[in-house]
């Protein structure tokens, strides 16, 4: 038992001596007051519930014992038959109030200390959350440090390594013979090949460390203003139709633009050499979502490599440069924006990704 | 004219070489003065400590500012530069590795006047940093003309 749980017998034990005492001095005034008559008893029962109630049973028995002696000694003596009935039925009737009021007393024991195990493990709880929240902190703090250096630090001997092959290439040629231009010509394809990945996995890592707020997005007006402004999708060097209107979505705008120009990148890459390539967006609404489709007349996806060109570093085609993340960038760009990107593709058919975006309501405006 | 200074500060070995080299093949005739680390490169500004000689040390008519620095770090240098009233109006490009958009958007907040990412083949320095800093150049150029 607790200390508080002590407090409160003694507490109930005064309650039950005192309180008889006050009980007697009052039952006594009220008799000098309204005379004899007055039921002997009539004081002593608040005394004895509210000692039940406040203490337990043991404080509403003390309080019978003592109520009983008194009302025997002081108000009834002597006893005649009568008397020791009366005494007997008030014995009897306060037990039985002792006992209630003690179960009572006793329920409300036990709820208060489930309260307060409950406020103790919520208090652990938010202890254990903090430190858990703290610990994750850190590692995402060491992680954006470990990609601060890798962006700032790591890539800086490569840049040299790449820049000395040029030189080497552009100044030196004379000296080389043809083998030796090539193995340089690869020593800085590779160099290039290498801070592509790096710069790729560094916006891979950003993409799932990041916060991602959703709004609506113009999506036509994005893909058209990327289509005037990228130099990749111009028509000189790819023929890119979107046909009607793309509907506004919910997404994010730079998230958004990762995906368009990762998917439309893929469309213009992947088309048989010597071939300029052709692509055609549009969309389809219902039931509150948006589909993009991006189809191409490129060189298209074996069925069995669909859920594979999803995943990081999985390169189908070697004779195309890149480095494996820019599709897996968009699943997780998507995936974040509570989208899906799916593909529908055969091998020399040409290829149909989608992207499926939440629509915007009527209500929702354009807020980025 | 021919006397504006451009202050680059880099601590990369090999980005010093190619910006020096590109300086030198296209016969730039802006003096080009290197320090190595935030440190020095607000004592160069400032005219104390080794570079108190103004002969050898002009102040610059813009500098070029890598971002991670042993030491004093990039940003920190250009928010000195901004907080100096003689050089709130001395340009500053930051040539920095980093394609983030937080270093970017952070380097215009403080008062960048552009950010250039190095091209992974510094050979091509002329095509990406010198068009961006003629700008700067060209301006002081045309003002020191006009009256």
């Amino acid at each position: 038992m607790s200390a508080r749980a002590t407090t409160s017998a003694w507490f109930g034990y005064g309650l039950a001596v005192l309180g008889t005492a006050a009980a007697a001095f009052v039952r006594w005034g009220l008799g000098k007051l309204v005379g004899e008559a007055l039921p002997p008893y009539i004081t002593f029962y608040p005394v004895i519930i509210l000692s039940a109630l406040l203490s337990g049973r043991l404080a509403g028995l003390l309080a019978t014992a003592l109520s009983a002696a008194t009302v025997a000694a002081v108000f009834t003596w002597p006893l005649d038959a009568a008397d020791i009935t009366g005494l007997a039925l008030f014995i009897c009737i306060n037990v039985a109030m002792s006992y209630i009021g003690g179960a009572l007393w006793t329920a409300r024991q036990r709820a208060q200390a489930a309260a307060r195990e409950l406020a103790r493990m919520n208090d652990e709880l938010e202890v254990k959350v903090k430190e858990r929240t703290a610990e994750l902190h850190k590692t995402i703090g060491e992680l954006e440090h470990f990609s601060y250096s890798l962006t700032h630090d790591m890539r800086a001997p490569l840049r040299a390594m790449r820049s000395f092959a040029t030189l080497l290439l552009t100044e030196c040629v004379g000296s080389l013979t043809r083998e030796g231009k090539d193995y340089l010509e690869n020593v800085a394809k590779s160099a290039d090949r290498m801070d592509q990945l790096v710069v790729d996995a560094l916006d891979y890592s950003k993409a799932m460390r990041e916060k991602l707020p959703l709004a609506a997005v113009d999506a036509d007006a994005l893909l058209r203003g990327m289509l005037e402004s990228y130099p990749a999708f111009q028509p000189s060097l790819a023929s890119i139709q979107i046909q009607g209107t793309i509907p506004p979505v919910v997404g994010n705008r730079a998230g958004l633009t990762q995906c368009f120009s990762n998917l439309l990148n893929n469309a213009v890459k992947f088309v048989p050499p010597g071939q300029k390539a052709q692509v055609r967006i549009w969309a389809e609404q219902g039931g509150g979502r948006v589909r993009v489709w991006f189809e191409d007349k490129g060189i298209g996806i074996p069925k069995d490599d669909h859920a594979r060109i999803f995943e990081m570093f999985q390169r189908l085609n070697l004779d195309y440069p890149g480095t494996g993340i820019g599709l897996a960038l968009v699943h997780k760009v998507v995936e974040r924006m509570n989208g899906h990107v799916g593909v529908e593709s055969e091998p020399g058919q040409g290829s149909r990704f989608w992207l499926d975006l939440e629509a915007v309501n009527a209500v929702k405006q354009e807020t980025v | 004219m021919t006397h504006k200074t451009v202050l680059y500060v880099e601590d990369e070995e090999a980005d010093v070489f190619f910006v020096k080299r590109a300086f030198a093949h296209l016969n730039v005739s802006n003096p080009l003065r290197v320090v190595r680390n935030g440190k020095d490169a607000v004592d160069y500004l400032a005219g104390t400590g080794d570079f108190g000689d103004r002969q050898r040390y002009p102040v610059p008519s813009l500098v070029l500012l890598d971002l991670k620095l042993p030491g004093i770090q990039g940003l920190d240098v250009l928010a000195w530069i901004r907080e100096q009233p003689q050089f709130q109006s001395l340009p500053v490009v930051i040539f920095s590795a980093s394609h983030l958009e937080t270093d970017r958007d952070r380097s215009l907040q403080l008062g960048a006047n552009d950010y250039v990412v190095k091209p992974n083949d510094m050979t091509k320095v002329p095509e990406f940093l010198f068009s961006v800093l003629n700008r700067f150049v060209k301006l002081d150029a045309a003002e020191s003309v006009d009256p």
